[in-house]
């Protein structure tokens, strides 16, 4: 739970980033098919921390990326910080999200891993760390299969262009990031 | 080749959209999908589902009224193949020309192969692109999925139902869709 704790410390300090692309979409973004609809999920948080690349996204236009407010709906991708360009799949759980965290060497079934969550209550707040904790220890809104396309040349902490897709539990997510590679 | 004539023949005998798009009054569409790429977000509901050659076979279009043999300038069409003998659980596979043509022309399940897909935009302004085509193209390499993950759910039979949810990487684009479809 080390880098758990780690990983949390960054968020306190961290400050949200989203890109815009000449045509006006967004350079990272990514939207969830669910049986409801569609959601678009365009406020993202880029950040690399204990080895692996972190992507955060929600639907609100104002987040608090250690809060997950009523309504809202955050994707949380995590990206193995030594991952080269390629092609990987992955078929998640809990197990798959501790080993990303905490194994040095990069294993091409683990090389990402992602939660998904919408805070259903209509007035609690949820704390990214509860979520984080029923993620890695009961296994709870973690993708079951994936699907992920690394390009270039990503540089930790600093340059990640992917294409993703992720199924969860009666949800499917298609997004792409594209940070820090001007 | 053989399975891949007799699914254009089930294209050309077949009326416009079969089921696939079956809808509730107040829910999204059973069976639909969004591609996310580098200009814009599409979303795909027109839906075709056949059985043919021991597979699923789901068409998704961006237009209302979709012709399923050719592919309108602009028209944006998602072909997702699904081994027949599939059973609820999950899968990954990282798509190649020949993957697509194993899983259309094979009979044995291969977990690895248990689908492909393949994305087409036709950027033309004026010429409709012919399905055949495309699919030929396919079959060499094009259009198809870099990496890919489906959830298959329930009881899939062949032809009749499948519930699914899928999540593909396509080259510069992803896609998210589910499908939802049982026949009475």
């Amino acid at each position: 739970m080390k880098t758990f704790s780690l990983l949390l410390a960054l968020l306190v300090c961290a400050g949200a980033a989203s890109a815009d692309s000449e045509t006006g979409a967004p350079k990272t973004h990514a939207v969830v098919v669910g049986p409801e609809g569609t959601i678009e999920l365009k406020h993202a948080l880029f950040e690399g921390e204990d080895g692996s690349h972190l992507l955060m996204f929600t639907n609100v236009e104002q987040p608090n990326w250690k809060k997950i407010q009523p309504g809202e709906t955050r994707l949380v991708l995590m990206v193995h910080g030594e991952v080269a360009a390629g092609q990987f799949t992955t078929t998640g759980s809990g197990e798959a999200l501790q080993a990303l965290f905490e194994h040095q060497e990069l294993n091409p079934a683990q090389a990402f891993s992602a939660l998904l969550l919408t805070n259903t209550s209509k007035s609690e707040v949820m704390l990214l760390k509860q979520v984080f904790g029923q993620a890695v220890e009961e296994g709870k809104h973690l993708l079951k299969c994936g699907a992920l396309t690394v390009k270039g040349t990503p540089a930790f902490k600093a340059s990640l262009s992917a294409d993703f897709a992720l199924v969860f539990d009666g949800f499917s997510v298609a997004g792409r990031v594209h940070e820090g590679s001007e | 080749m053989k399975t891949f004539s007799l699914l254009l023949t089930a294209l050309v005998s077949a009326g416009v959209a079969a089921a696939g798009g079956d809808e509730t009054p107040t829910s999204a569409p059973k069976t639909q999908a969004v591609v996310v790429g580098t200009q814009e977000t599409i979303k795909l509901r027109q839906g075709w589902f056949e059985e043919k050659g021991g597979s699923h076979l789901l068409l998704l279009s961006n237009l209302e009224e979709p012709s399923w043999k050719k592919i309108q300038p602009g028209e944006t069409l998602l072909v997702v193949v699904v081994h027949g003998e599939v059973q609820p659980g999950n899968f990954t596979t990282k798509g190649s020309g020949e993957a697509f043509r194993k899983l259309l022309e094979r009979g044995e399940l291969d977990p690895t192969q248990a689908f492909s897909a393949l994305l087409y935009t036709n950027t033309s302004k004026s010429e409709p692109v012919f399905l055949m085509q495309i699919l030929d193209q396919a079959l060499k390499g094009k259009h198809l999925l870099s990496s890919g993950a489906v959830t298959v759910r329930g009881s899939p039979e062949l032809g009749r139902a499948l519930l699914a949810d899928f999540a593909l990487v396509f080259d510069g684009v992803s896609v998210a869709g589910r499908v939802s479809v049982r026949s009475e």
